[in-house]
């Protein structure tokens, strides 16, 4: 029987404290996540695990274990806790004896790939940790290259976004780039048009009416305030989702879904009806 | 039922909630701003009370109260009141079971004109403050109701309403099912998704195309897609499209 950290006093206890704290992750470059399903997914993904944080007692029975064996083998490292310990450590009600300290990091707006039918979604000031969990895992189904951040942001590796993301985290790149200046910069040099959205403003037309040609990026402005209208005016095409309700907008999430839908249906169909294949996976996750 | 806190009062209120009476604390209030409030739920039909700091934080259910709180009449929940246009467009939400979710869900259907937003087996009142907090008082204002599946369905069915099942293991893209009639379109909780009495139940299910790793979407994402597919469709916006034209979504 392999002897159980019990104190709260351990390093690690205080590593996996101090990955609370969004400034300590971004210095460091890595994460907590908890949870048999993400954890698995951030290994299927690739990623590099520090270290694997393992409750027996708590996992006793899973699948999962054979997967924490497998890693060990070859020659990750597995820290394992008492269940009091662990539930000390866990963010969760009914914790599932699971978690790892990841690395990852954003990356920059110059590492993430451009190609020919790249589809971005690019977040201006987006402060809700669930809306961008929500977002990446929305952008992911619909096979987008990737997210930018543009701003003071919330932060993608927060648990909450992790967890909302539902392991599209680890797959779809996200970027960061400084104020909108760089993001638009980066754009126009790549030849990828910015589409921007507005609940209140007509620009260009509505979503259903209007050409969109690929490689785009979207732009959607905050939950609060949406995107300021400079920014707005400053899109290739200015679009508006239609609606008859009255002054409440649609969540953000929502209405990047509804849009991120809509323009890869009328891309796809703009560029041939004989699409067969889904488009490839993101490889190189962050 | 009770709802705390300015925001929440605020949006209530724009979303026409007529509050019975209004409590509220001068002493905790931050913003004196804030204040106009008062006026605003008097027009509304609100008694104001106003109530000492001790006797307020006795009435609150929050840690840190802001000095606002009213009693409204509960949200009626019959399927008998509903008023439905004809072919009309209802979301079902079947034991869906974050406020966060159910607020985004009646901020779509309040965008998109849907007739009603009905909770099957549901699992979270759609009193809870946090509904009122995420669909911005959006609560309020969309008819919602609830009910048990069976009786439901059998609902339903009466009005001629078909049910459209969303899951991720359908044949069927959103795209290409006809909406353009009455639809009732059903989303499931977060963890499990429609439970097989609702997938019975169908009339049709609909798929959403995936085309990265994650083999499914959030649930409000879902009800907003196919909702905003079946007003495409319905040119209820000022456009339309007929089905069948984006049959190259397999």
């Amino acid at each position: 029987m392999v002897a159980l950290i019990s104190s709260a006093a351990n390093p690690l206890v205080r590593r996996v404290r101090l990955l609370a704290d969004r400034k300590h992750r971004r210095r460091e470059g890595a994460f907590f996540v908890e949870g048999v399903q993400p954890v698995w997914q951030a290994v299927s993904a690739g990623l590099e695990i520090e270290t694997l944080i393992v409750a027996p007692e708590l996992l006793d029975g899973s699948p999962a274990l054979g997967m924490v064996a497998e890693q060990e083998a070859q020659g990750v490292r597995v820290a394992r806790l008492t269940r009091e310990l662990f539930e000390r450590l866990s963010e969760r009600d009914g914790p599932s004896g699971l978690a790892a300290i990841v690395h990852g990091r954003l990356a920059r707006l110059d590492d993430l790939p451009v190609r020919a039918d790249s589809l971005l979604v690019a977040l201006h000031e987006i402060g809700n940790p669930g809306n961008l969990g929500t977002i990446i895992r929305t952008a992911d189904a619909a096979g987008s290259g990737g997210v930018i951040l543009l701003g003071e942001t919330t932060d993608p590796f927060a648990p909450t976004a992790v967890k909302a993301s539902m392991g599209a985290v680890f797959s779809v790149p996200v970027a960061h780039a400084r104020d909108p200046e760089e993001f638009f910069q980066w754009a126009a040099a790549h030849g990828l048009s910015v589409v921007t959205t507005s609940a209140h403003a007509d620009g260009d037309g509505d979503h259903w009416t209007v050409d969109y040609a690929l490689p785009l990026a979207l732009l959607l402005g905050s939950e609060g305030s949406g995107l300021p209208p400079d920014l707005f005016a400053r899109g290739d095409l200015r679009v508006r989702i239609p609606m008859v309700g009255t002054a409440h907008s649609l969540n953000l999430a929502v209405a990047a879904g509804i849009l991120l839908y809509e323009v890869r249906r009328r891309a796809s169909s703009a560029a041939d009806q004989a699409v067969e294949e889904p488009l490839p996976r993101q490889r190189d996750p962050l | 039922m009770l709802v705390e806190g300015y925001e929440e009062l605020s949006l209530a209120l724009e979303s026409g909630a007529r509050p019975l009476s209004l409590y509220y604390c001068p002493a905790l209030i931050r913003d004196q701003a804030q204040l106009s409030l008062l006026a605003t739920a008097e027009a509304a039909g609100a008694e104001l009370i106003e109530l000492g700091e001790r006797a307020f934080e006795r009435a609150s259910y929050r840690d840190a109260p802001d000095g606002w709180l009213a009693l409204m009449p509960a949200v009626p929940t019959s399927l008998e009141r509903l008023r439905l246009r004809a072919d009309p467009l209802v979301v079902v939400c079947e034991s869906v079971e974050k406020p966060g979710n159910l607020g985004a869900i009646l901020r779509t259907a309040e965008a998109a004109g849907v007739d009603a937003v009905v909770a099957a087996a549901a699992v979270t009142d759609w009193g809870n403050p946090n509904i009122v907090r995420a669909s911005k008082g959006t609560v309020f204002s969309v008819p919602v109701a609830e009910a048990g599946t069976p009786e439901l369905v059998e609902w339903l069915r009466g009005q001629g309403i078909a049910i459209i099942a969303t899951t991720p293991d359908s044949e069927s893209t959103f795209v290409t099912l006809d909406l353009t009639r009455g639809a009732a379109i059903a989303v499931g909780s977060e963890k499990h998704g429609l439970s097989p009495a609702w997938l019975d139940a169908a009339d049709a299910t609909a798929g959403i195309p995936m085309f990265g790793r994650v083999n499914s979407l959030n649930v409000a994402t879902t009800a907003a897609l196919v909702v905003y597919e079946a007003l495409r469709q319905r040119g209820r916006l000022g456009v339309s499209l007929s089905p069948g034209e984006t049959s190259w979504w397999r």
